[in-house]
């Protein structure tokens, strides 16, 4: 795309990593310079403004200069900046880091409401929960290269693993965990802290006869739940669970 | 789009309150210690009368034009006198140099002053201009004269008036000398010295101005920038409309240093004020460009590029005379292509020539150089910001 593709340009809406605003500038006056670069009718850019910081929930902090915002606030704007002109395809990347549950839950609710009216939304992030949430279509990708494209259902037919079982014990004795690891279908034992994750490779009734082992061995258990992998488990298959730089 | 980034940058930059110090209320502050500072020295040095010796040869006493200046210069009960002034032999003259009584004499020799000093500084550049002024004066009033007698004798006039030639001869003289005079220490006032190089450094101040303007709309320099850089406005719009808003906030900061320096510390600008004004415009001019240069040449943090703006201006300004005019003389006299391509200089010599000059013509070759120094700067930064392609913002 050349720096004068103005037609495609007016379409796209972006919203970076590092908050982009200006600090001498209202909220209101922030969002209304980044959305004047493409609207220029003033009428129809204050209705666009006006929504913008609907969607966002800043309704309250219209004459707010940046500093004066939360680190939530702050990302809200942030968003607000970068689709308040209202565009059919929106590039947001990482818009919810450091942010406070509250915020985090607007936001997502924010795209979602953006997707409803008919943006395609591109979204890069690595809480995979987030992914879940609201990415209809999802690519991992590592190093810059494609690893896995599908639905969240679909990738998670790429892990390996089946179940997920966590228990809650107090003590365990390094010879029990030798001895769960000879079940049938088991594929990992791990014991950290006072909870011991075992995963199975397949099967279907793996939680039951944990239970039935630990009846047999007299081991006392405060919490027992069983879980299919998370897009957290697919990620972490297929990109390795090396510390990255 | 225009009018639009120009409201929002005007906005920023006077919201700004790292610019608005160093733009509007540093140079204030500054001018506030120059005056304390140097009208005490002003008044003192008022009692340092500059020692000097002529030698006083058959030449220097056949002349009454030196004779009669150097006397009313040196007269004891002129308050304002600049010189003290010793009438010896050759001899005695170099062994008071060399003693350090005297900060330099004069021979005369076939009508031409020959200067001896021992060292360069601001008393022996005052003793130079002042024998330059009384070569001038001597050859107007040769010419004056001979013009007279020739227009008498074209006119058949042989019996010429004396007398009358002699009055008008004299009343050049009187006119000279009141200029010499006008040189001396009323108008190398330190203070003034100290108040032009600070409008210098105010104009290239500006420059600062230019740099975070441009950095707004560099999507390598700012979050911001990247935001403009992805929406369908052209560069050249933005960029202009910014440093638009610069000027303007430059010349605002310019103005209140004016009306401050003016109306609060009593400074006398004199009857260019109209002048030093477009100076000063043309000079803001120049230091935005500078800043527009280093923000778009350099690949450095903001930060690091307000540095370097800051410690350029601060080194033009020193180099032009900021912490003692004896460095200007000294740049001029051993590295004077330095002074020719320093802005700071090129400012504050307008100002000078306004002041020592009869005519305009230096004054309007200062203002030329500051143009042709931003046009070359903005022309470079120009060509820099058409070749910027971003990868990966």
């Amino acid at each position: 795309m050349k720096p004068d593709a103005y037609s495609i340009k007016e379409k796209i809406g972006v919203v970076f990593q590092d908050v982009a605003v200006f600090e001498e500038l209202t909220v209101y006056e922030n969002i209304d310079y980044f959305c004047g670069l493409y609207i220029k009718d003033k009428k129809k850019r204050k209705q666009y403004i006006d929504d913008a910081i609907e969607l966002v929930g800043l309704e309250e902090f219209r004459k707010f200069y940046p500093k004066q915002l939360s680190g939530g606030l702050l990302r809200r704007l942030n968003i607000a900046c970068g689709i308040a002109h209202k565009p059919s395809i929106i590039f947001l990347d990482e818009p919810t880091v450091a942010v406070d549950p509250q915020s985090r839950n607007n936001i997502l609710d924010g795209i979602k409401k953006l997707r409803d009216n008919g943006a395609t939304i591109l979204y890069t992030t690595h809480y995979m929960e987030e992914v879940e949430i609201i990415c209809d279509r999802v690519i991992i990708l590592d190093k810059g290269k494609v690893l896995a494209t599908g639905t969240t259902d679909e990738l998670k037919e790429l892990a390996k693993i089946e179940e997920k079982v966590t228990v809650e014990v107090n003590e365990l004795e390094e010879k029990y965990m030798e001895e769960i690891k000879k079940l049938e279908h088991v594929d990992e034992v791990t014991y950290n802290g006072n909870i011991l994750l075992v995963t199975y490779k397949k099967g279907k009734n793996n939680l039951i006869e944990l239970i039935d082992y630990l009846k047999k061995e007299s081991i006392k258990y405060n919490k027992i739940y069983s879980e299919r992998p998370t897009l957290n488990d697919v990620f972490l298959e297929l990109t390795g669970k090396e510390l990255r730089d | 789009m225009f009018i639009h980034n120009f409201k929002y940058a005007l906005k920023t930059l006077f919201r700004n309150k790292m610019l608005i110090f160093w733009t509007f209320a540093f140079p204030i502050i500054l001018g506030t210690f120059f005056n304390m500072a140097f009208s005490n020295i002003e008044n003192s040095e008022k009692l340092d009368i500059i020692n000097i010796a002529i030698v006083n040869n058959e030449e220097f006493n056949d002349s009454k034009i030196w004779m009669e200046t150097f006397k009313t210069l040196s007269d004891e009960e002129n308050e304002d006198r600049l010189f003290s002034t010793k009438y010896v032999t050759m001899d005695e003259a170099e062994r008071l140099l060399q003693d350090g009584e005297i900060v330099g004499y004069m021979v005369l020799e076939e009508e031409k002053p020959n200067l001896v000093f021992a060292t360069s500084g601001i008393d022996q550049t005052i003793f130079k201009q002042v024998t330059e002024e009384i070569v001038q004066t001597s050859e107007m009033v040769s010419n004056l004269a001979e013009d007279e007698i020739k227009k008498e004798m074209m006119a058949g006039n042989y019996h010429i008036d004396y007398e009358k030639i002699y009055k008008d001869v004299l009343e050049v003289a009187k006119n000279q000398e009141a200029k010499i005079n006008n040189i001396s220490r009323s108008n190398l006032s330190y203070t003034m010295i100290e108040f032009y190089t600070l409008i210098a450094m105010t104009c290239l101040y500006g420059g600062i101005l230019g740099m975070v303007a441009i950095n707004q709309n560099l999507a390598n320099m700012s979050s911001q920038g990247k935001r403009v850089s992805v929406a369908p406005t052209s560069k050249g719009k933005v960029v202009l409309s910014s440093m638009l808003a610069g000027y303007i906030t430059q010349l605002v900061g310019l103005a209140l240093l004016f009306i401050y320096t003016i109306f609060v510390l009593k400074v006398d600008y004199g009857t260019n004020l109209p002048l030093i004004i477009l100076l000063g415009a043309v000079g803001s001019f120049a230091g935005l460009s500078m800043g527009l240069l280093i923000g778009t040449v350099l690949k450095a943090g903001e930060a690091l590029k307000t540095g370097i703006m800051i410690s350029v201006t601060m080194l033009g300004c020193f180099l032009s005379g900021m912490m003692g005019i004896t460095m200007k003389y000294i740049v001029d006299k051993n590295v004077p292509i330095i002074n020719k391509i320093n802005p700071a200089s090129m400012i504050t010599d307008g100002f000078y020539a306004l002041y020592y000059y009869d005519t305009l013509d230096r004054y309007f070759f200062n203002i030329a150089s500051l143009a042709i120094f931003a046009i070359i700067a903005m022309a470079i930064s120009y060509i820099c910001l058409r070749r910027q392609k971003y990868d990966s913002i």
